[in-house]
């Protein structure tokens, strides 16, 4: 068994394990329904809602929102912090501007983003978007910074071409830091896109959340949960993938 | 005919344009290295010995003077040149494989070709069972042969190195420089080695260039006698202590100097 896989079984192995307890103990009535619903039933009722109900649509909008986030901020985010490095000037005085918007609570801004842009998606995106930019930015400029200049030599000493020096040392470099600013940008953005469709009641698996939370259904309750986590699993999956690609 | 030919060389570092102080850190040298040949530089610390490798490799502008590879005159990197840093230089995300084969895939080797090149040197540095390894699982030791088996499979005519096995403990250095002998001898390898260390100086050289103090001057070129071809017993000889006291009653001078102007500049 290599490594990776026996790291994958013990994972695997907790995550399972932690829900046989939570399902015993609601089983056995030793935790109420009231607070808490089956793993089992929660997943049987995110099928059923997926199948017939208004999981499915809810679903899409709310993939469609933090695709429609990552996407404006990985583009932004990452050409703007490349400015912010390449022009060192503008990227020092930023810097400390940058950190402190990443600290303050954007999300109270929402109401603005609901008259600007009504209670649609777009007002979702906007806000959330910002959520994802600033982590994006800061870690690009971080990363392009702190490139170990020997492996540019390297590539000097080899005569390659700047697109040469670019593709195959600079991006491989840098890859690691700015998807680390990807993952980082997708727990916020999640954060922010669930929790605007919970508050304004826009649409997505945040309203079904709130909905199901205000008519006291537990198990509806759990399946936007799992149904929120599979989404974040998939993409951080997709970044993942997206990063072994870069580093070929 | 020498391969590589410097004809008074000098780097000066700063812009005059700008106002800033001119430093000049080669002065005027002049060498000729000739094929085959293991070729050392030492010097005080700061004397610019690096930059005066930088300079050979291309990787930084004379101020003046000329440098020829052959018969060509050069004023960059040149496809005859290898160069192996002194600071961890494998590529993190390539295994070691990867990291060899770099080279080869941008001059646009065919994939197999490329492998069995790249395999064939992983094995002349003696790390065959680590090809899928990444650097963050080899010792420096073994980064330090991956950097060397990486320029090595371009077939450089002329390996520069700048104090390749610097940060190596003494044991290490050692081995590896009796390695570097083995590979050197096998392949007819051009060696220009830049470094700190009299015994390594020599123990692997030909020929070992002492330089002054900053600015870089050729202080004296001493001829090693010892036989070849070596290993690291060597260091056991008369012949050895005698070499090294020589090397060393040239460099003293420059080291005090090189000492005091940087307690001056402290």
């Amino acid at each position: 068994m290599t490594e990776s896989t026996r790291l994958t079984a013990w994972r695997l192995g907790i995550i399972f394990g932690a829900l046989l307890v939570v399902e015993a103990s609601v089983r056995s009535g030793w935790i109420s329904t009231f607070f808490l619903a089956a793993p089992t039933r929660a997943v049987v009722v995110l099928w059923e809602q997926l199948l017939h109900g208004k999981a499915l649509h809810l679903t899409l909008i709310t993939l469609y929102e933090i695709a429609a986030c990552l996407v404006i901020a990985t583009i932004f985010g990452v050409l703007a912090g490349f400015f912010l490095w390449r022009y060192k000037l503008i990227g020092t005085s930023y810097e400390m501007p940058l950190a402190a918007l990443f600290s303050s609570p954007i999300i109270l801004a929402y109401p603005i983003f609901l008259v600007t842009f009504g209670r649609t998606s777009a007002a979702v995106i906007a806000l959330s978007s910002i959520f994802g930019l600033i982590p994006i930015i800061m870690n690009t400029k971080g990363a392009f910074q702190n490139v170990n200049p020997i492996l540019l030599q390297v590539g000097a000493s080899m005569n390659l071409s700047r697109k040469q020096l670019f593709r195959h040392i600079l991006v491989p470099a840098v890859a690691p830091t700015i998807f680390s600013g990807f993952r980082l940008a997708l727990t916020y953005i999640l954060k922010s896109v669930l929790g605007l469709e919970y508050v304004a009641q826009v649409g997505g698996v945040g309203m079904w959340l709130a909905d199901a939370s205000y008519k006291f259904e537990v198990e509806e309750v759990y399946a936007g949960l799992f149904g929120t986590i599979a989404l974040s699993i998939m993409f951080l999956y997709l970044i993942n993938r997206s990063e072994s690609w870069f580093r070929k | 005919m020498a391969i590589l030919t410097l004809r008074n060389v000098s780097k000066v570092f700063g812009e005059p344009d700008n106002g800033a102080a001119l430093v000049p850190a080669v002065d005027n040298v002049s060498l000729d290295v000739e094929a085959g040949e293991f070729f050392s530089i030492i010097g005080p610390s700061g004397c610019g010995k690096s930059t005066l490798l930088r300079v050979i490799g291309g990787l930084l502008p004379a101020t003046s003077g000329e440098l020829y590879v052959g018969a060509e005159k050069v004023a960059g990197p040149h496809p005859w040149l290898g160069f192996v840093f002194q600071e961890e230089s494998t590529f993190p995300w390539r295994t070691t494989l990867g990291n060899v084969e770099f080279g080869l895939e941008m001059r646009g080797v065919a994939p197999d070709e490329r492998r069995r090149k790249a395999k064939e040197m992983i094995g002349l540095v003696g790390l065959s069972g680590f090809e899928d390894r990444y650097p963050s699982e080899l010792s420096g030791g073994m980064k330090q042969r991956v950097a060397i088996a990486r320029a090595l499979v371009l077939e450089p005519k002329i390996l520069l190195m700048d104090e390749p096995f610097g940060a190596l403990d003494e044991q290490t250095r050692i081995i590896l420089g009796e390695e570097l002998m083995r590979i050197r001898d096998q392949l007819k390898q051009t060696i220009i080695l830049v470094t700190h260390n009299i015994n390594e100086s020599v123990q692997l050289s030909d020929r070992v260039m002492i330089m002054t103090a900053r600015p870089g001057r050729v202080k004296e070129i001493v001829a090693i006698d010892l036989p070849q071809p070596r290993d690291s017993s060597i260091i056991a000889s008369d012949r050895f202590g005698k070499l090294v006291a020589q090397v060393w009653n040239a460099l003293r001078e420059e080291s005090i100097r090189s000492f005091r102007q940087t307690e001056q500049r402290n």
